[in-house]
Formats: C-alpha cells, structure tokens, sequence
C-alpha cells in the first residue's frame, strides 16, 4: 500500500486521545500551568493536520470531483467472511466536520483554561474534554458504521462524565444519567439498522462507501422498499437520541448542569452534530427512502418550532439556549429531510461558531454574576461587560438570520430548499411556513434574551457587580465572533453569487459527498450498466464512487437551475421579514415598561400569560415521560421482581428445601444403634433371599 | 459309614444361624454379639462342609477354611474395639456407643 500524506489524519484522532491518557494518569500530580497547555495543545495539533489534510486533499490530483480517500489503519474485527477495518475516511464531508470538530473545540479548550481555573478538578475535566474529541473525531472520520459506533458510543459516554462532572450535585448526576440513557435509547436503533444491512444479502460490507454504493443498485429495483424505509427510520431512532430530536430531545436541556464549556461543546461542535452527520454521510441509502426522507423533514421541523416555543419563556440563560440548539438542529434535519444535505452541514457549521459563542458568551455572564444563571437578576451587563455583550450580540444576530451575518445565509438556505422542496410536493408547503414562523419565535427568544441579560438596568446587587471575564475568556469569544460573522460567506445564496460571478465553494465542495442521490428513470440504462461494473469493483475491495459523476451531474442540472430568481429573492425577502419581526417584537415586548397605555395589547397578553405558563413547564413533557414510560417502567420492575422473589427463588429454594425435607426423613434411619443395624442388615438378607425364591418359582 | 441324612445337617445349621442372629439382635453386650456372631459363621462353616461332603465339591472346603481365618482376624479387631469401647466408656454397651447419631 502506498504511502499518502492523507494517512496522516489517524493522528488526528491519536493526540487527543494521548491528552487524555496522560492527564488522566498522570493530571493530578501535574502543575496546573502543564495541564492548561497539554490539553488545548492536543486538539491545535488535531485542527492543524485537519488543515494539512485539507490542503492535501484539495492539490491531489487523483482526489477531484469529491473522491473519496479510505487510510487504512488495521483489521479490527475477522471473523468467517465478516471483516471490520479500523479505516479512515476522507472526503469533503468528513474534513469539513474535522475542521469544525477540532477548531471550535480547541476555542472551546483555551476558554476553559480561564473558566476552570479555580475548579480542583480540572485535570479530570481537561482529560474528559480531550476524550470526547477523540471520540467525535473516530465519529467523522470512520469509515464504517461499526467504526463510527465506536465514537458515537464514546461522545455518549464523555457526555455522561462531562455532565455529570460535578458529581457532588445530586443534579447533575441525574442529568448525566439521564443523557446516557436516552442516548442508549437511540444507540439501540443505530445497532438494529446496522444489524438489519449486516443480515440483508444486498449489502456486502459496512462500510459507508460500500453502503451507498449498494444502496444505488438497490435503489433501482427497491425504491422506497419497506426494508430500506425501516433501515433508514432506525438511524434516525439513533440520530434523535443524539442530535436530541423529538422525541428523545429531553436530555439535552438537562445536559445544562454540566460546567458551561461542555455545553458549548455537546451543543456547539460535537455530540448533537452526529445525528446530521450521519444522514449526510448515508445519504444514497436516505435518498432511495422518500419516505423515511419525509418522517426526517417532519419530524425536524416538528422539533425546531416545538422547540423555539419552549424556549420563548424559560428563565436559564443556558435552558433558553439549550432550547434553541434543539430548534436549530430541527432545521439541520429539515434541511436533510428535504434532500439538501450539504445545507444541513452548512448550517451545522455556522451553528456550530454561533451557538459556541452563544454558550461561552453565556458562561462569561455566569462567571461575572457569580454562577446566577436567571435572566431575571441580570440586565445592563453591556456596561459592566463589553466584550461578552459585542460577541454575544453579533452571535444573536446571527442566529436570528439577519443580512451579512452567517447564520442568515445558512437559515435562508435551508428555508429555500424546503420552499422547493414544497413546490414538487404540495403539503410541503407546510413545513416552509412552520420554518418561517420558527424563524421568527428564534428572532424573539434572542431578542429577549439579549434585552433582559445586557440591556436596561441592572435588577440584582449581583448584577451591578458583575465584571468582565479575563483575556483567556474573551479572546476566544473574540474569534467565535468574527466566525459567526464571515462563516455565511463560504456559501453565498446562488441569486446573490451568481451575478457576482462567485461560485460557491461550500456546495462545490460538499455536494459530491452529501446531496440527494438521482434515481434515475431507466433502471436497464447505460448508467446502471457502469455502476453494476463499479460494484463489482468496490465488491472486491477498489472503493471507487466514479459512477457518482454521471447521476450528479445529470441531477444536478436540474435542479438549480430551474429556480427563477425573482422568487429566490422574495424568499430571502420573506426570511429577512420574519427575523426582522421577531427582533421588533422582543424589542416592542421586552422594553415596554408602561403597559396602562395599551390596554388591547395588555390584555391580550394576560391571554398569553397561560401559553407562557405551559411554555415554562416545557408543555410537561418531562411529565408526560414520567407518567408514560417511567412510572409504567417502574411497575413492570415491581412486577419482575416478584415474579423474581416467588418464582424464579421459588424454583431454587423450593429444590434445596425439598432434598433437606427428604434428608432429614432419611437421616432417621441412622438411630446409632447397632441392634437396629443389625435388625436392618438381617430383614435385608431374608428380603434377597425370598426374591431369589420367588423369581426362581416364577421363572 | 452311617447314613446321616444331609437334612440333619442343613437344619442344624440353620437353626444355629438362627439362634445366632437373634442374639445379634437382642443382646446389648458386645462380647455377646460376638459370640452370636461366631455362632452363625460356624452355622455356614457347617453347610459348606455339608454341602461339599455331599454334593462331592471340594471348594466347599477351602471356603471354610477361608472362613475360620476371616472370623480368627474378625475376632481379633472386634476385641480390641471392645476394650477401647470400655476404656473410653467404663461399660461394654453397645447402645451407649451411639454418639455420630446426632
């Protein structure tokens, strides 16, 4: 096997985990100054090979066109004519999510220096944080799904360290149980799904290139067949529990009792992005399944405008955003859901710099307010502390989808595609309203956010206390900002790009790897003659996707070009309108102070007032699981265990008791007497005797 | 050569079996029941020899030769049982000697 710069990536995923072997050996007896530059200095070293793969990748001659590079490392599994290699995958896919993955961790990593510095324990928290890169980094890099469900088991188990960190607060170990149970919820559909394509005779092997290379033989024959409809519904059953989509969202907003850094990273850069990642990376076997493709889309937008209501009134400054990833990771499976993959990504990684912001910007409050975490004490913290408010602010505006700032070109990408995606299929028109109106409930909680912590008077003592946090902090949410600001450009809309004469480097590159696969209308065609013999090839180990280009391209074609302008730029209009309204509204709502001047409004928000109440309690979901599925949980526990104490020790103490019953008659014979003895002996030799007699005179 | 029927024989054995096993059974004192023992061993000494006289088979006769021996070698542990019995108990009975019962 020839040697390739490319096969350099596996140490990516080998510093941090060496950071974590060290600091968890050997953290505690290191001098705090060793540990605060080993770990952020792991995953500089994973991002700067990220880089270099980058560059490689892209001046490869043999790599164009989206080509995908597999390093191999070793054989992990042999077993009869099943084999799993420990291999790497590399395409545009998998170095982009390396590239967020390890850039905005290693922020993440330098603000925690500054955020733990006075926490006892911050070896174990630097070797944890370090572990769970290496875990989502084996995640986007494998190159098979037993490969990736090592990360993705590995990203559930970090989470539950990380959230459970302070293990003291009873709290925050029940969130982290919580996190991990959940997750297992959704782990148990990603093993069924692989289970089911180990079983089916139409996938040879695990691994993704081999997956979506059947997945296009398949698809012709068995379009939308009820096997593959149920292989899909089963990862995204695994994508739901991780990217806390309904219904197993319920662990993410709890995740908040772990130190604010780690919710940056679980919500921002790692963990959450897994589930998108991996409909992006299966996203043949997605595209011959329309209809698990629509329970995506559903099922997303569902989340996000849930969601985004929830968030409207909570009072945590970290609940109101935990809440909002939820909200905009529904977006990431709408975008999926209707088929424009590599927006999903796109806005995976705007995301990932805005809501990274977001949560350090947060955890700088919290620093300044002396861990008061309620909106309700804050207010006028721009004063006390500036930077924190600038950053945050630029984060807030990028979120709400405001012109020029990054999160509005993502958001209007994906609300166009589902625009779309509604004029090929009439009731999808459905799901581009809910995405506008949720646009606009984002806008607002922002707004509100932003307005109760930063603007008006400081309400609390607390609060006129409040300092800024040092460098450490706020040079890392200095960076994020200028992120959540340029990262839009990568992908300007094509109305705007294209008179512009800037092409559109994000989607050029992306979109080989992760777009909707054409099923193309003759099945004994040219096209399906080259991919069998493709097959064949991949088959026989050469992974090779050549056949890619064909369909690309002739499914590309179609596809953009046929969107007429004017209706590019109302929808972008539309998206401008509705962020616009929701700031207004916070602004309107939030600012009000002399509500006697406008009885209508007031009294229509006394009507309001119930809906907020609902909203609060997080419409008792919570408490619907518990009466739905805990408590019937519980009962069946109670019912197990006396079917355990009667029945199943009833068979075992029912078996010692009857021989000690049976024992003890027995042991009466033995009086101790030898007479007895000797009676025994005597009546035994007359009983033989007359045996012998009596067969004797029988026989 | 008087003709003594091999009945007198067989029955004479059997009730010396008898007698011997009866006191094996009632007597509490452990030279008793070896002298009962003995008794019944010499019982089936007596119809080997019975048997072997009449019925022209020698083997009967090596077998009670066996025998004697067995019962000599029998007698000689019994007794050194039965006074380590006495030196532990201060009495020779058998019903006394009872102790693994429990």
């Amino acid at each position: 096997m020839e040697m390739n710069l490319l096969d350099l990536v596996g140490l990516a995923i080998a510093f941090p985990l060496l950071g974590t072997l060290i600091l968890g050996l050997f953290g505690r007896f290191m001098p705090r100054i060793a540990v605060s530059i080993i770990a952020p200095a792991t995953v500089g070293l994973s991002f700067i090979i990220g880089l270099i793969t980058l560059f490689v990748y892209r001046t490869d001659s043999a790599l164009i066109g989206g080509q995908p590079y597999v390093s191999y490392l070793f054989t992990w599994i042999q077993s009869g004519d099943f084999t799993a290699n420990f291999s790497l995958l590399i395409d545009p896919l998998s170095i982009t999510m390396m590239l967020i993955v390890t850039g905005v961790s290693f922020i993440i990593h330098v603000y925690s220096i500054g955020y733990m510095a006075h926490d006892k324990d911050h070896a174990r928290f630097f070797a944890y944080l370090n572990l769970f890169v290496g875990a989502m980094l084996i995640l986007v890099l494998a190159s098979s799904l037993p490969v990736m469900f090592i990360g993705w088991e590995g990203v559930g188990l970090c989470s539950y360290l990380l959230i459970g960190f302070w293990y003291e607060k009873a709290s925050a170990n029940i969130a982290g149980m919580k996190a991990f149970v959940v997750n297992r919820i959704g782990d148990f559909g990603v093993l069924i799904a692989m289970f089911m394509l180990f079983a089916s005779e139409n996938f040879v092997s695990l691994e993704f290139l081999d997956i979506n290379g059947a997945a296009r033989i398949f698809g012709e024959t068995n379009y939308n067949s009820p096997f593959i409809i149920a292989v899909c519904l089963f990862l995204f059953l695994g994508a739901t529990g991780k990217s806390a989509q309904i219904p197993l969202y319920i662990w993410l907003p709890d995740a908040m009792e772990g130190p604010t850094p780690v919710s940056a990273l679980i919500h921002a850069a790692t963990m959450v992005t897994a589930g998108v990642y991996m409909l992006a990376r299966l996203n043949v076997l997605f595209s011959i399944a329309p209809t698990a493709m629509l329970v995506v889309a559903v099922i997303g937008c569902a989340t996000a405008f849930f969601a985004a209501t929830i968030a409207l009134s909570q009072v945590d400054i970290k609940r109101v955003l935990a809440y909002s990833t939820v909200s905009q990771l529904g977006y990431m499976f709408l975008a999926c859901g209707v088929g424009a993959f590599w927006v999903g990504i796109f806005h995976l990684m705007t995301h990932a710099f805005f809501k990274a912001l977001l949560f350090l910007g947060a955890g700088s409050v919290i620093h300044g307010m002396s861990d008061d975490q309620d909106i309700r004490n804050m207010g006028g913290l721009a004063k006390r502390m500036p930077v924190t408010y600038w950053t945050f602010l630029v984060a807030a505006l990028a979120i709400a989808g405001v012109p020029f700032f990054s999160g509005f070109f993502s958001k209007d990408e994906i609300l166009a595609s589902t625009f779309w995606f509604g004029a090929e299929f009439p009731s999808g028109k459905i799901l581009y309203v809910i995405a506008l109106i949720t646009a606009f409930m984002t806008a607002f909680y922002m707004f509100r956010l932003v307005i109760r912590t930063f603007l008006g008077k400081p309400v609390t003592e607390k609060a006129k206390k409040a300092h800024e946090s040092p460098r450490v902090m706020t040079i890392p949410l200095i960076i994020l900002a200028v992120l959540a600001f340029v990262g839009g450009y990568v992908a300007l809309p094509h109305v705007i790009s294209g008179p512009l004469g800037y092409s559109n480097p994000l989607e050029q590159f992306l979109k080989p790897a992760a777009q909707t696969y054409q099923i193309s209308e003759h099945p004994v065609g040219e096209a399906y003659g080259v991919a069998s013999a493709e097959y064949v090839e991949t088959i026989e180990g050469v992974s090779v996707e050549g056949e890619d280009v064909i369909h690309e391209a002739a499914g590309h074609g179609e596809d953009e070009a046929h969107h007429p302008a004017d209706i590019s730029w109302y929808l972008i209009l539309a998206s401008i309108v509705f962020a616009g309204l929701g700031i207004w509204g916070a602004y309107l709502y939030f600012r009000m102070t002399d509500w006697a001047k406008l009885p209508a409004l007031s009294r229509l928000i006394r009507r309001l007032q119930i809906v907020n109440d609902w909203s609060l309690k997080k419409w008792f979901v919570d408490e619907l699981y518990q009466y739905t599925i805990v408590e019937p949980g519980k009962v069946l526990a109670q019912i197990s265990l006396i079917f355990d104490q009667v029945v199943v020790d009833g068979i075992v103490n029912g078996t010692a008791g009857f021989f000690a019953f049976v024992g003890d008659r027995i042991r009466r014979f033995q009086t101790g007497i030898v007479r007895e003895y000797a009676l025994g002996i005597l009546l035994g030799a007359v009983s033989v005797v007359i045996i012998v007699f009596i067969t004797r005179m029988v026989l | 050569m008087t003709d003594v029927p091999m009945f007198y024989y067989t029955t004479l054995a059997a009730l010396l079996f008898s007698i011997g096993a009866v006191g094996v059974i009632v007597k509490r004192n452990p030279i008793l029941i070896f002298m009962s023992i003995e008794l019944m061993l010499n019982a089936v000494n007596l119809s080997f020899i019975t048997y072997s006289r009449y019925l022209h088979f020698l083997e009967g006769q090596v077998y009670a030769f066996l025998l004697i021996t067995v019962a000599a070698a029998e007698v000689a542990v019994g007794l050194a049982i039965i006074v380590a019995l006495f030196r532990s108990k201060r009495e020779v009975d058998v019903d006394a000697a009872s102790l693994m019962k429990e």
